[in-house]
């Protein structure tokens, strides 16, 4: 009946329909019941319950020093998890957007990633950086970006990004119980997708990455909301008798090579998928990484589908524009595959 | 203020260890022997030594480029730090942090920090610990004029008084934030008077006469310790070298640095008063200068023959596997 | 008594020498710790440099003006005034690398070798895109290349296939006097008795084995013949002042044109069509063969035609050709008539999807308007891929060729 410690969505366990934003409260309850180590801090995170509502109801449960409500101070926060992590609490902070992420950069990739490292190992920062970040709602350029690759790019960091609610849980989990600093990025339109989530302990391990469809004819790998739209094109692309092989990266960095060679040796032919520019976006990293070590079982150039080089329009029809929608992945996929 | 004998010859011998220590690694410096570049703390031992004095192992500071003073002050091992220095893999960062992160967690000390202003937040949420945890531990911000500046300052300090965290700020102004004169990057007069803009009080010192930082530093971690929040104290101070090594200092005259070092030196001004006082004799200084020398020699000894930094493994990044 | 060298110290981050600018004291002079000795020019000031110890001054080594090393020592002060010295500069512990070491740079951590070939599934060659697209060009056999080093066929390993001649026109059976086949390159008398033989290969042989056992096991091919009344030829070639090859290749030429399918090669994804009509001349060498292309011959005269025949004949046989006059031939002809052989089937020459086996223009007896008469006659015989035309195809072009050669549609 009790979730095993790594369970998966999908295997044999008890789960409930649960929104996202739902998941990922369960995950920080369950955490700082286990752990009183464990705090939240952020803005608007206690009556008001999360700008996102992620924690609605955990002031009631917690009381004001868990759930602790900030000014909006981004470096002061940040920077107040880092001595918190530092000194033995587990605190978990949230940057409402990723777009603010500028204003806290220096206590995220000066201090928390390489404290441990600078010090010769007299440290450890267990800090998760809880954000969000995503297009689609008109909230236009200064809240909406993608910006995971300014972090996949320090040493030290880890950054994970789910895309389902079943692992929105189990990875933050796993991220709170890390020792290391954690850049764990939501996106503001999967807070209120539904999907099974494993009642109970519910922890899934970082660094790995997820098949959510097997395929054969070419490997799609994707991230955060970008997963879904993979999940609908595959569909589509099956009608017209093409499989694809759905991976969900789910953490960045880490990065599970192996799931991803693996794939690519079977099918032959790459694509992946980011809502972020494509320009030095996380794809960038993952298509040389497979050239470099798949190259004799490429039929194809392995191919990124991204967001398209500009800050996002504010207009519905322009914002919808610039990232990759079914159409383009379907599309796209077809090229690949000829 | 009255200060006992024994506590003030302590005060004394830190801060004559400060001052070798800093003498000496020039010296090594100018041998080609230290990598990188170091800051010297060689007229600000007061504030360091006084503040200190009043913290256990298990309370935190967090310090500054400018570090060796207050790692020294946290009762560091003095062959340690050289090591460090010196790239070896028996230093406190086993080679992977130099002067400017050097840092002793086993005494509380949180490492020196290349970022200006970046320790302020980090000491801020070592009290949060003590206060989450239900501990009576203090933690201290060192920082400078110049970090007074930055947003992380005004960031910390509004937190802590929100919250009254047990934390202490100390600002070391020394004259100057790199080659900026602190009268020229402040509106007002008196540092300390920002501490009402954030609800805590703001105490001035002068930063030559260690009494007066031992005393006001006492009151403010007494105050942090029993549940009172946080204080600001601002210590005025001269650095008696350029901000790096082979700082040229070309926004100061030689005469104003000969005037200042003159009537701003800690450590005169110690003897002066310990001797006046009749708490100490010339001779016993001497001795204790003299063992301080011998200690600091053997220290550089035993840091020498250290091995090098061994290779990075991906161990160190990542504490979690 | 004791004597502390003086060194020019290194005042700065970057510094790795300075100039003495100044010595504020002489030899002889006392200084105290602390005092200010000397100045020395660094690229960011004037620093001055105090004494670190109190003494006499007894030596100065270097003069204001010089540049000198970072830890060079300058100076030696002694505890008292005239006591005797060596003469030589006592070094300090000059720290060498061991002592401070410049520390090597972390090698990055590279991916995987690029040069090694990932372990690709066993049923695929492995070659580079640059190799596999030059292979195509060059009707190179992939699985016939070698890769000189890594294990991954590189562009170079295919045109060093390409150009030893990796087209082999089929010389089944005449290939005893293209080269003396039992003749060894090496020289080795085929009587030698007392042991077998070994003649190493040659890597044109080696090509030709490779091409001609891939050619024969994995394209299905078949041949069609005709016999051709060459009275008109004769005649065009005399007026011409060209040889019977050349009016051959003209036909052939101007026939292809007209049926492409032969021209085409076969690709599982599909037939893939010529880039022109190239037609490719089987030349024997001593040990060997070459197959150089004459390219376009569809747009090109009788005289032209032989012009460049004449000039590749010779080129190849001097082994003066340049890799690409031995690439892109969709066609080949290969003419064993001036040594001797009436007919002959010829192999197809992978990627072309046919090859045309001429035999010698020989005095036959044929039959016209109901009489026998004597008129030079030559068998053609065209080996065609079955993947790429059938006979009836074969069989049309045939028919094309010979109307064209007889100077009446067949």
């Amino acid at each position: 009946m009790p979730a095993p410690e790594a369970a998966e969505a999908g295997s044999a366990v008890a789960t409930t329909e649960l929104f996202y934003a739902e998941a990922l409260r369960e995950a920080l309850r369950l955490e700082m019941q286990r752990d009183p180590r464990v705090l939240v801090m952020g803005e608007d995170i206690a009556e008001h319950g999360g700008a996102f509502q992620v924690t609605a109801g955990l002031l009631a449960e917690f009381g004001a020093n868990r759930i602790r409500q900030t000014p909006i101070s981004e470096i002061g926060i940040v920077g107040a998890g880092v001595g918190a992590a530092l000194t033995g609490l587990r605190p978990v902070v949230e940057l409402m957007y990723i777009d603010f992420s500028g204003l806290a950069i220096d206590q995220i990739v000066n201090q928390a990633a390489q404290n441990r490292f600078m010090f010769g190992g007299q440290a450890r920062v267990p800090l998760v950086v809880r954000t969000q970040g995503g297009s689609g709602r008109g909230n236009a350029a200064q809240h909406s970006k993608s910006l995971e690759a300014w972090f996949t790019h320090v040493a030290g960091l880890k950054v994970v990004m789910p895309a389902t609610p079943a692992d929105a849980k189990g990875l933050l989990a796993a991220a709170i119980r890390d020792d290391d600093p954690v850049m764990f990025i939501e996106h503001k339109l999967l807070y209120r997708t539904k999907g099974p989530v494993p009642t109970g302990e519910h922890v899934v391990p970082l660094g790995k990455a997820d098949v959510k469809r097997a395929g054969r004819d070419l490997t799609i790998v994707t991230w955060s909301r970008e997963v879904l739209f993979a999940l609908e094109a595959a569909e589509t692309l099956a009608g017209d008798g093409i499989e694809a092989e759905v991976i969900d990266l789910r953490t960045l960095v880490p990065l599970d090579r192996d799931a991803i060679l693996a794939s690519v040796r079977r099918t032959r032919r790459l694509l992946v998928v980011h809502e972020a520019i494509r320009r030095g976006g996380y794809g960038g990293e993952i298509a040389a990484m497979v050239a470099e070590e798949a190259f004799d079982d490429l039929d194809a150039p392995p191919r990124r589908l991204a967001g398209v080089e500009t800050p996002i329009p504010y207009a519905a029809h322009l914002e919808r524009g610039v990232v990759p929608q079914v159409e383009d992945i379907v599309r796209v996929a077809r090229e690949l595959v000829g | 203020m009255t200060i006992d004998r024994a506590d003030a010859l302590e005060l004394y011998r830190v801060m004559r260890t400060i001052r070798r220590f800093e003498q000496r690694s020039t010296t090594l410096f100018g041998e080609n022997k230290i990598w990188g570049t170091i800051h010297s703390y060689a007229g600000e031992e007061a504030i360091a030594a006084g503040v200190c004095a009043h913290l256990r192992d298990d309370d935190w500071i967090t310090s500054t480029h400018r570090g060796h003073g207050h790692c020294i002050a946290k009762r560091a091992d003095l062959g340690r730090m050289f090591a460090e220095l010196l790239g070896r893999e028996t230093g406190y960062c086993r080679g992977r942090g130099g002067s400017m992160h050097i840092a002793d967690t086993s005494k509380g000390n949180l490492g020196a920090n290349g970022i200006v202003g970046g320790g302020i937040p980090i000491a801020t949420g070592a009290a949060l610990t003590a206060q989450q945890l239900g501990t009576d531990q203090v933690a201290v911000s060192f920082f400078g004029d110049g970090a007074a500046n930055q947003g992380t300052f005004h960031e910390s300090l509004n937190l802590a008084a929100i919250w009254k965290l047990p934390v202490v700020y100390v600002c070391e102004n020394n004259q100057y934030a790199e080659s900026l004169p602190a009268a020229r990057a402040f509106a007002v007069d008196d540092i300390a008077t920002r501490a009402i803009g954030y609800g805590m009080p703001g105490i001035h010192v002068d930063g030559r006469d260690v009494r007066l930082v031992h005393e006001a530093a006492g009151e403010a971690i007494a105050r942090a310790r029993a549940g009172g929040g946080p204080t600001l104290i601002v210590a005025e101070a001269y650095r008696h070298e350029g901000h790096y090594y082979g700082d040229p200092q070309q926004y100061r005259t030689k005469g104003e640095i000969e005037a200042w070092r003159a009537t701003f030196d800690p450590l005169i001004n110690a003897r002066a008063w310990l001797t006046t006082d009749g708490l100490a004799t010339d001779a016993e200084l001497d001795a204790i200068d003299t063992a301080v020398d011998e200690e600091m020699e053997q220290a550089i000894a035993w840091a020498e023959t250290g091995p090098i930094a061994s290779p990075i493994t991906p161990e160190e990044i990542y504490a979690s596997a | 008594m004791s004597v502390t060298p003086v060194i020019l110290p290194k005042l700065g981050l970057t510094m790795d020498e300075g100039r003495l600018v100044a010595w504020l004291k002489k030899e002889g002079d006392h200084v105290d710790a602390g005092e200010v000795l000397f100045e020395v020019e660094t690229d960011k000031a004037t620093m001055e440099v105090e004494s670190p110890v109190a003494g006499y001054v007894r030596r100065l080594l270097a003069a204001g003006g010089d540049d000198i090393p970072v830890t060079a020592v300058i100076a030696l002060i002694s505890t008292t005034a005239d006591e005797p010295i060596a003469d030589e500069p006592i070094g300090i512990a000059t720290p060498d690398a061991a002592a401070a070491p410049t520390p090597e740079p972390e090698r990055p951590q590279a991916a995987a070798a690029a040069t090694v070939p990932s372990e690709a599934s066993s049923d695929r060659v492995v070659a580079s895109p640059a190799a596999r697209k030059r292979a195509a060009e060059l009707g190179v056999d992939l699985a016939l290349v070698r890769a000189a080093r890594g294990g991954r066929i590189s562009i170079e390993d295919v045109e060093a296939a390409g150009v030893a001649g990796g087209a082999a026109a089929g010389a089944v059976g005449g290939a005893a006097d293209a080269g003396a086949a039992t003749a060894a390159p090496g020289g080795e008398p085929a009587a030698q008795r007392s042991a077998p033989a070994r003649a190493p290969l040659s890597r044109m042989r080696r090509v030709i084995a490779e091409r001609m056992t891939r050619s024969f096991r994995d394209v299905p091919q078949f041949s069609v013949s005709r016999d051709v009344d060459m009275t008109l030829a004769a005649a065009t070639k005399a007026a011409a002042g060209v040889s019977y090859a050349d009016v051959l290749i003209e036909a052939v030429a101007r026939t292809l044109a007209e049926h492409p399918r032969l021209a085409m090669r076969y690709d599982p994804e599909g037939l893939v069509g010529a880039d022109g009509i190239h037609v490719g001349i089987a030349v024997a060498l001593e040990d060997g063969l070459l197959v150089p292309v004459l390219r376009d011959a569809d747009s090109k005269d009788l005289a032209a035609i032989s012009r460049e025949r004449s000039a590749l004949q010779d080129g190849a046989r001097a082994g003066k050709l340049a890799a690409d006059a031995l690439t892109g031939a969709v066609f080949t002809i290969s003419n064993l008539g001036q040594h001797g052989v009436d007919r002959f089937t010829a192999i197809v020459n992978p990627p072309e999807a046919a090859i045309l086996a001429v035999g010698r223009v020989r005095d036959g007896v044929i039959a016209r308007d109901g009489a026998a008469v004597i008129a030079p006659v030559v068998t053609l015989t065209l080996s065609v891929d079955h993947r790429v035309a059938d006979g009836a195809h074969a069989a049309a072009f045939l028919a094309d060729l010979v109307g064209r050669l007889e100077g009446r549609p067949a």
